[in-house]
């Protein structure tokens, strides 16, 4: 299970070129000599990036100087159509920027979530079912590289009980209540859809079409 | 006013060929029409016209939270739910199924649970067997999918299977009026200035890609189709592109051998049919754009590639062509194409364009070896596809045409079409004979498998008398697939045996006999319309003789 990022130290610097550059249990989350700079050339090494992707997901805040590039990027690519997530474990980063933040576009930011509450989020959820390309900020993902790789690493437990909760459909979350609990979906599914089972009421037609529907292996984009 | 919820759970082009039904429902009916389809096809059924509501299934967010383990199961399900709950909540009168697979299946019967009487097509009913609305939903699943000569025509098939008339008029296509004058303008610019220097043209659109490979014009045929058409000072091509990235680039290398002098018109679904409206002809391979020119009644050359039967959603307008190579030379199975050199050229379908906009060439002009020429006919029952020039494939098109005769015959009760039979006869009276006696062979074959399957099912009681029966009906079954008239009537008799329900063996046995004896009065049937058309060939050389012609076509014939 993982937990909130714990902050031992927290500083505000200076930089050369006078920016604020926050300093997080004594690792600096910008360049201290100029974090304009610095950002500039990040999103420029992923330029490439940015053109095919007009959805991105961004590990880490820091301050938002490599966001304000992003998104200064973004539109000259996409216009105003473009959407960018941005998880930040820690809040206080997020506190701090939120002047900043106020002023981008088309951004969302997520803070002070745990892995699991962040894959519980529906708006997150239906963000990643987009395919967002993933753009993680360096020194960000280094300073909670166990939070961020849990993130990436993530496996969802299926299971009845474990899952339940998460439905907002209430007549589903009825449905679903009166199922075994211990057993995964796929189990549940496969119990409802034996072929010599007949179909007791309307949810187990549903039952089906999820397991003729999971075992697609998806469309060809097609235009023509 | 009734509701009517049409499913279909297939790709752009037949979601497309939806519009026929729905235009012939709207215009006797006058019923709310909505449609339910997968999420990815949303811009094409966009083009439907008189389409109330779109519902849709989101396959692909279904299955990236299906198949990423970073997400719960239980959110594809949910989406699943709440999107099939919407349609489910609304209250429908006719719900039909247009494609034939397992999910739209159970999609009808989710949504009809109450009355699954209000489905026509295929559904799964509450014993979780296949269930088939009627004959046609047999046909449209079972034969239709399987038979190579495509004895009805799909978009017919469909009509029958919901009990409506083909509607030939009425707008089926919604089109932008801001992009239909766009299209109007720039595309009679080029009509104007070609006229300031004494053409009068006729423009031609070339869809430069299909949806697969195996479809697909080649770049050398098109380099020479281009040429030609170039050279012919009434014709001017324009290259019709889709907005992705492939085709641009695709079209900017046929325009670079061009010295980018060619006229590309890049498209996507709302502003095509603007396009389509104005141009004079399109040349396409087996694409959607095909679908959408017939609905517009645009003229088109489609050449026929690749392993998809070219008949079965073929174009409709009598006024369009369809090129392939000998067609009992193709295969018209995915798994067992093999991608060879096609023998069609950049001067084939030049001469396809001649006939489209002069069928009095379509006998005249020569096609190279091994390439046919097609074009849709009508009558009362629908439409049929007939050789019109080029390579003579005389059992593939005897074939076809029989093939029609004897479907309807199995599935009409009384069915007889003098006409249909003189139209046969007539074109084939010297050269049916042996083909159908092969036929009548088979078919007495078949009859004796069956009668063999009769006695050992209905003398049941021993080990070996089971073993004969199951053994007879393999037989049977073995000869499904094999193309003959037959296998009509058994294509329909493997769709009733494979779904059989009984509550015990007994029951099973009787259920069994009950098909067996239908599948028998098919075979009466087809042996009826065999005798039908031999009566009618031999009438009618009778009366070639009497009125002396036959020795005339018999030299015609010779040489």
């Amino acid at each position: 299970m993982s937990t909130r990022f714990k902050i031992i130290s927290y500083e505000i610097k200076e930089s050369k070129t006078g920016e604020k550059i926050p300093v997080v249990n004594g690792i600096h989350l910008h360049s201290i000599y100029n974090p304009v700079k610095e950002a500039e050339n990040f999103i420029e090494e992923n330029s490439n990036l940015l053109k095919e992707n007009s959805n991105i997901l961004v590990l880490g805040l820091g301050f938002g100087y490599h966001i304000k590039e992003l998104i200064e990027r973004l539109k000259d690519f996409h216009g105003d159509s473009f959407q960018v997530f941005i998880i930040e474990p820690i809040d206080q980063l997020v506190n701090d920027s939120k002047e900043l933040l106020d002023s981008f576009k088309n951004t969302n930011i997520i803070t002070n979530l745990t892995v699991e509450e962040l894959y519980s989020d529906r708006e997150f959820i239906n963000f990643l079912v987009t395919k967002p390309a993933l753009l993680a900020h360096p020194s960000s993902f280094n300073l909670s590289k166990s939070y961020f790789t849990g993130l990436l690493k993530y496996k969802s437990d299926n299971s009845i009980d474990k899952s339940r909760y998460l439905l907002k459909n209430h007549l589903l979350k009825n449905i679903f209540s009166t199922y075994p609990q211990n057993i995964s979906l796929d189990k549940l599914v496969e119990t409802k859809c034996r072929n010599d089972k007949p179909i007791e009421g309307e949810i187990d037609y549903i039952f089906q079409i999820y397991k003729e529907l999971s075992k697609q292996t998806g469309p060809k984009e097609e235009l023509r | 006013m009734n509701n009517t919820l049409i499913i279909n759970l297939k790709r752009n082009g037949d979601i497309l060929s939806l519009a026929h039904l729905i235009n012939s429902i709207h215009s006797t009916s006058k019923d709310l029409i909505s449609i339910l389809i997968f999420e990815e096809f949303r811009a094409a059924a966009k083009l439907l016209k008189n389409v109330s509501r779109i519902y849709t299934i989101d396959r692909k967010s279904f299955l990236s939270l299906k198949k990423n383990a970073l997400f719960h199961d239980i959110f594809s399900f949910e989406n699943l739910f709440v999107e099939l709950e919407e349609v489910r909540t609304q209250r429908w009168d006719n719900v039909i199924n247009t494609s034939n697979d397992r999910i739209s299946s159970y999609v009808s019967s989710f949504l009809s649970y109450s009355d699954q009487r209000l489905i026509s097509g295929t559904y799964f009913n509450k014993n979780n067997t296949v269930s088939f609305s009627s004959k046609w939903a047999r046909v449209l699943n079972d034969v239709l999918p399987c038979y190579k000569y495509t004895p009805v025509a799909h978009v017919d098939c469909l009509h029958y299977l919901t009990e409506n008339l083909r509607v030939r008029d009425g707008q089926k296509v919604n089109s932008s009026p801001h992009h239909n004058t766009i299209a109007f303008e720039n595309i009679n610019r080029i009509r104007e200035n070609e006229s300031k220097m004494g053409n009068k043209i006729k423009i031609i659109g070339l869809q430069l890609k299909s949806s697969s490979p195996e479809k697909d014009i080649s770049f050398n045929t098109l380099i020479q189709l281009i040429d030609l058409i170039l050279n012919n000072p009434s014709y001017f091509p324009i290259l019709l592109i889709a907005p992705t990235d492939e085709e641009r680039e695709f079209g900017n290398k046929v325009n670079k051998y061009f010295d980018n002098a060619l006229v590309s018109v890049e498209s996507d679904f709302k502003a095509l049919p603007s396009v389509l409206l104005n141009i004079d002809l399109l040349v396409t391979p087996d694409t959607v754009v095909k679908h959408l020119a017939d609905l517009l009644d645009t003229p088109l050359v489609e050449v026929s590639l690749g392993w998809a039967p070219f008949l079965k959603q073929g174009t409709l307008n009598p006024n369009s062509v369809i090129l392939t190579e000998s067609p009992s030379s193709r295969v018209f199975s995915k798994s067992e194409f093999e991608e060879h050199d096609t023998s069609i050229s950049g001067n084939d379908i030049y001469n396809a364009i001649k006939c489209s906009f002069e069928p009095r060439l379509d006998e005249t002009i020569t096609f190279s070896t091994n390439v046919s020429l097609y074009r849709a006919h009508e009558d009362k029952l629908g439409v049929y596809y007939h050789r019109v020039g080029g390579h003579i494939d005389n059992n593939f098109n005897l074939a076809l045409l029989v093939s029609r005769y004897i479907t309807f015959k199995i599935i009409i009760p009384g069915y007889n079409d003098i006409e249909f039979l003189n139209k046969i006869a007539t074109e084939f009276k010297y050269n049916i004979k042996e083909w159908l006696n092969i036929e009548k062979n088979i078919l007495l074959e078949a009859s004796k498998t069956l009668l063999s399957s009769i006695r050992h099912l209905t003398t049941q009681g021993s080990e070996n008398n089971f073993n004969d029966f199951t053994y007879s009906l393999d037989n049977l079954l073995s000869s499904c697939e094999d193309d003959s008239l037959a296998s009509i009537a058994l294509l329909i008799f493997r769709s009733y045996i494979e779904n059989l329900e009984a509550k015990n063996p007994k029951e099973n046995i009787e259920k069994v006999e009950v098909v067996l004896y239908d599948l028998k009065k098919s075979f009466q049937k087809i042996s009826l319309g065999i005798r039908e058309i031999e009566e009618t060939v031999e009438s009618i050389r009778k009366n070639d003789l009497v009125m002396g012609r036959e020795k005339t076509s018999l030299l015609d014939n010779r040489l």
